[in-house]
């Protein structure tokens, strides 16, 4: 049972998210400003934080630094700005993910999902360094003995083509590949330089792996040079 | 000690005692000149300037003496005229009137024809310094004539001499009889005749040898001993005399000095300040003052001859004393105007004459510019023809004339073209440059001045375009950041209302609206903050080299399963090589996912998508075309405009922001986006420059 402190100025935003939050099966506190956000956190044992940017008095920016200060618990910025230089802020000043608004319930969820997974299993996973045939990152764990993948601990099903291009990935995680060198390597047959095959592929993998498709968070679209492997 | 120095009473003061010293300098100067010799030379009265000038005067007199003497010998009588004469200068040196001492005698024989001394007293021992001269004298008694004439012969090349013999007649006398020719005095020198009167044997002939001094110590009261007197005078205080001029003259110098470094300038004010005097007209001033001199010139003239003439007395002191300080004042105020003046530059234009010439020019000017212009050539021209007839009366000129015209038709096109510079860099994107109108002839003055004016307005409309660009940029950044907000609410009640059990399809459908279209909404909301980013170019783009080629294809991949729910078919078409370009991925990915959610959006069922890319010369071409489902009733102009669509496409779901954010992106990555519609046929084509391909090698590819 884990504990979601919800933080946003608006109260029809924080009730929809405890709605579904609730439904999941998780605890909420809901607070409404930043000052009210730092007070719950003394008094709960808060596992994961939601929070707004844009608030009265103590804006979402500052409320994560202070945070930071005594608390390491994953904090989810929610975000009407969709410049990236507010992103690059957030995440620089302590925050682990963000979501822009008006955002689905259901990424949230996800998102949420995640981050508890990666916060909680965090001392599990340093554990199991002798199953050399495992690849991890993030979230992902590839398991070459068993051809398993799971992605934040629950199974996928993968085909074996982008089983295939996950494992070329993850093994040279941030090394960019071109369509035809992943085509010459999974399929192993010379390119001829003309197929969507391979990007079509991959954008069923990353429906399958990411939670949002759009804007993946493994499988990085390098637009005009390949796709590559986020480290993370 | 500025202030102090600045300060108008210490300048008064200053001025007067520059005129003091002044003129009292200029005097002691004076004085001290006229006495040079007694103060340099030092050696007593008999050496002096004076006494020189006395036995000078004397000699003279001895001279003549000698001459009427000698005459009186030749003709056995003198005249009437001649013989008192002979007496006033036999009483003048008289040695009982007399300090001078002189003999004279035959040069050839020594024998005493006068002398003033007694008669057994040699020279030596009478005067300081024994002083001879020689006196030579010659007479024609008139029976003999003495005229004689030189021709040139300019053919023979020598010189001939006539000579007038004593009966009258002419004697030729070549160069050649030279025996002949020297009877008469003359030698021939190779070039022309010589004359000695002593070897003339038509003259009578003597030389005197005359003997001179000054009895010393001095006997007689005469003007010798009134110079003595007054130079043992003057040595007793020339010393003071020099030393008072040399301090007199050298405070003047200082004193004016003084005058002219803070000439204008005073200790409240800035820079130069002109007083009455220096505003009065520098000719008009200096006529006046000149005048003035003169006047005053004038009226010390006689005041120097009474000084001269009976000694100083306090008339003419005092007298001197004023017409001095008046010239002094003369020269010293117009010295400082004229510093004053040239300061303040306004040594020229401050003059009568300068006015005259300037109100006449101007009132040419102004007549001429009343003008209309084909009046002012047509005159020019007319102008022009009357100075070349007029310097074509002297051949000199003409050239000078020409030349001056030439030099004014250069002058007057450099400037045309500076105007012309000017304009097209006001145009050029520069509309804040001024061209500099100084020097400029007047109609091209005002033709920069107006352009100068045309480019503020142009360059006040493009800062107020920008202003409005950016504020409404803003505006919609702020409305849409506003508009999120709510949104959020929407889609999430909206989503709750649908996992709520409900049974009536009514409903059921009613959310299923909603649902679309708070989706709709996030999606214009976003679209209309990308579209007004990415027009006013507050995005930041990353150039770098990346293929086209392959980031088609990623694009194709994306869109593979719409395409396929649209039945339509994509057709590809690649160059055989790599095409690389320099764009940034990300917002080159944005074009083209806007060009084909476009195609899936608006193609006709069932047709193919053509997606190509092309090599033209240096260029890299991409370009998208598909049949449209509805007519194409707007010019593709205007569909890459804000918020325009078919009108057909109203009801589709789609912002109308596509096109235009795709035109913006890809000019922000220095592309070029073009639009054509044939018939039912749309493409859009984005170019961009070719880039180098990568040098490097790629590395080894890892097996799988």
């Amino acid at each position: 049972m884990y504990t979601i402190l919800i933080c946003d100025d608006d109260k029809d935003i924080v009730s929809a998210l405890d709605i579904y939050l609730t439904s999941e099966g998780y605890r909420t506190v809901k607070a409404y400003d930043g000052l009210e956000a730092l007070k719950e956190a003394e008094h709960h044992t808060v596992d994961l934080i939601l929070m707004d940017i844009m608030m009265p008095g103590l804006d979402g920016i500052r409320t994560t630094a202070k945070l930071r200060e005594k608390y390491n618990v994953p904090i989810i910025l929610l975000t009407a700005k969709s410049e990236d230089a507010d992103k690059v802020l957030g995440l620089n000043i302590g925050a682990d993910d963000y979501i822009t608004k008006p955002f689905n319930p259901i990424e949230v969820i996800a998102r949420v999902k995640s981050q508890l997974r990666r916060y909680t299993s965090l001392g599990g996973k340093s554990g199991g360094g002798e199953n050399t045939k495992l690849l991890t990152n993030g979230g992902i764990a590839l398991d070459d003995s068993a051809k398993s993948v799971t992605v934040d601990g629950d199974q996928v099903n993968l085909t074996p083509l982008e089983y295939n291009i996950l494992l070329l990935l993850l093994k040279n995680p941030g090394r960019v590949f071109s369509t035809s060198q992943i085509y010459e390597l999974v399929w192993n047959d010379p390119s001829l330089g003309s197929e969507n095959t391979v990007a079509v592929h991959i954008r069923h993998l990353r429906e399958k792996i990411e939670i949002d498709p759009a804007n993946p968070r493994y499988i990085k679209v390098v637009w005009g040079l390949g796709y590559k492997m986020e480290k993370l | 000690m500025k202030q102090l120095a600045c300060r108008l009473a210490v300048k008064v003061i200053a001025f007067l005692l520059a005129l003091g010293t002044g003129v009292g300098g200029v005097w002691a100067s004076l004085f001290i000149l006229s006495q040079w010799d007694t103060l340099w030379t030092g050696v007593g009265y008999y050496s002096s300037n004076s006494c020189y000038q006395y036995m000078e005067i004397r000699f003279h007199q001895v001279s003549e003496l000698a001459r009427l003497l000698q005459y009186q010998n030749w003709e056995a009588k003198l005249s009437y005229l001649d013989q008192k004469r002979l007496a006033d200068l036999e009483y003048d040196l008289d040695a009982s009137r007399t300090n001078f001492r002189f003999s004279i005698r035959r040069n050839d024989t020594g024998a005493l024809i006068y002398s003033n001394l007694e008669d057994s007293t040699p020279m030596e021992s009478s005067v300081h310094t024994v002083f001879r001269d020689s006196i030579s004298l010659a007479y024609n008694d008139g029976t003999q004539r003495r005229q004689d004439y030189f021709v040139w012969n300019g053919e023979k090349q020598y010189y001939l001499l006539y000579v007038v013999l004593e009966d009258g007649n002419e004697q030729l006398i070549t160069p050649s009889d030279a025996a002949l020719a020297a009877q008469y005095g003359y030698t021939f020198n190779g070039n022309s005749w010589d004359y000695n009167q002593a070897q003339d044997t038509r003259l009578l002939y003597v030389e005197l040898a005359v003997e001179y001094g000054v009895a010393s110590p001095l006997e007689v009261q005469d003007d010798f001993w009134d110079s003595a007197q007054d130079f043992n005078e003057y040595a007793r205080y020339l010393p003071a005399m020099a030393v008072l001029t040399a301090v007199l003259d050298l405070s003047c110098v200082l004193l004016c000095i003084f005058l002219f470094r803070t000439a204008g300038r005073r200790p409240d004010r800035e820079g130069i300040v002109l007083s009455r005097f220096d505003r009065i007209p520098l000719d008009l001033l200096l006529l006046l003052e000149i005048w003035a001199v003169i006047l005053l010139l004038a009226g010390g003239d006689p005041m120097s001859v009474a000084l001269n003439a009976n000694g100083p007395s306090t008339d003419v002191v005092v007298g001197l004393a004023l017409v001095s300080c008046g010239i002094g004042l003369c020269l010293l105020s117009s010295l400082l105007t004229l510093i004053v003046r040239a300061r303040a530059h306004t040594l020229w234009s401050n003059t009568l004459v300068w006015r005259l010439i300037r109100v006449l020019g101007l009132a040419v000017q102004s007549l001429v510019r009343s003008w209309p212009l084909t009046g002012r050539t047509i005159a020019f021209f007319l102008l022009y023809l009357l100075g070349t007839f007029l310097t074509g009366l002297t051949l000199v000129l003409i050239p000078v004339y020409q030349g001056l015209v030439l030099w004014l038709l250069c002058r007057w096109t450099i400037q045309w073209s500076r105007v012309r510079q000017g304009a097209e860099q006001i145009l050029g994107g520069d509309p804040s440059f001024k061209i500099d109108t100084k020097g400029l002839y007047h109609d091209l003055a005002e033709h920069a001045r107006q352009l100068n004016d045309l480019g503020d307005t142009i360059s006040q409309a493009v800062d107020q375009r920008i202003r409005s660009e950016r504020f409404r940029a803003e505006l919609i950044t702020n409305v849409s950041h506003d508009l999120k907000t709510p949104l959020t609410s929407i889609i999430n009640y909206v989503d709750l209302l649908k996992k709520e059990p409900i049974d009536n399809p009514q409903i059921q459908s009613y959310i299923e609206v909603l649902t679309r279209k708070s989706l709709r909404l996030k999606k214009l909301t976003e679209d209309l903050v990308e579209a007004s980013k990415a027009s006013t170019g507050t995005l930041s783009v990353h150039l770098e080299r990346l293929s086209m080629v392959q980031l088609v294809q990623q694009a194709l991949g994306e869109f593979e399963e719409k395409f396929a729910q649209s039945g339509l078919t994509p057709v590809t078409l690649y160059p055989k090589e790599e095409v690389w370009i320099l764009a940034d991925g990300h917002h080159l990915w944005r074009v083209i996912d806007n060009l084909l959610s476009n195609c899936n959006k608006y193609a006709l069922e069932g047709t193919r998508v053509y997606v190509e890319i092309a090599r033209q010369e240096e260029k890299a071409v991409f370009s998208v075309k598909n049949i449209s489902r509805q007519q194409l009733n707007i010019p593709p102009e205007q569909l890459m405009e804000r918020f325009v669509r078919g009108d057909s496409s109203r009801t589709t779901d789609g912002s109308g922001l596509g096109l235009s954010i795709a035109r913006s992106l890809t000019e922000l990555q220095q592309g070029q986006f073009d639009l054509s519609i044939d018939g039912d046929l749309f493409k859009a084509t984005v170019t961009f420059h070719l880039a180098p391909p990568p040098e490097d090698a790629q590395p080894p590819l890892p097996p799988v």
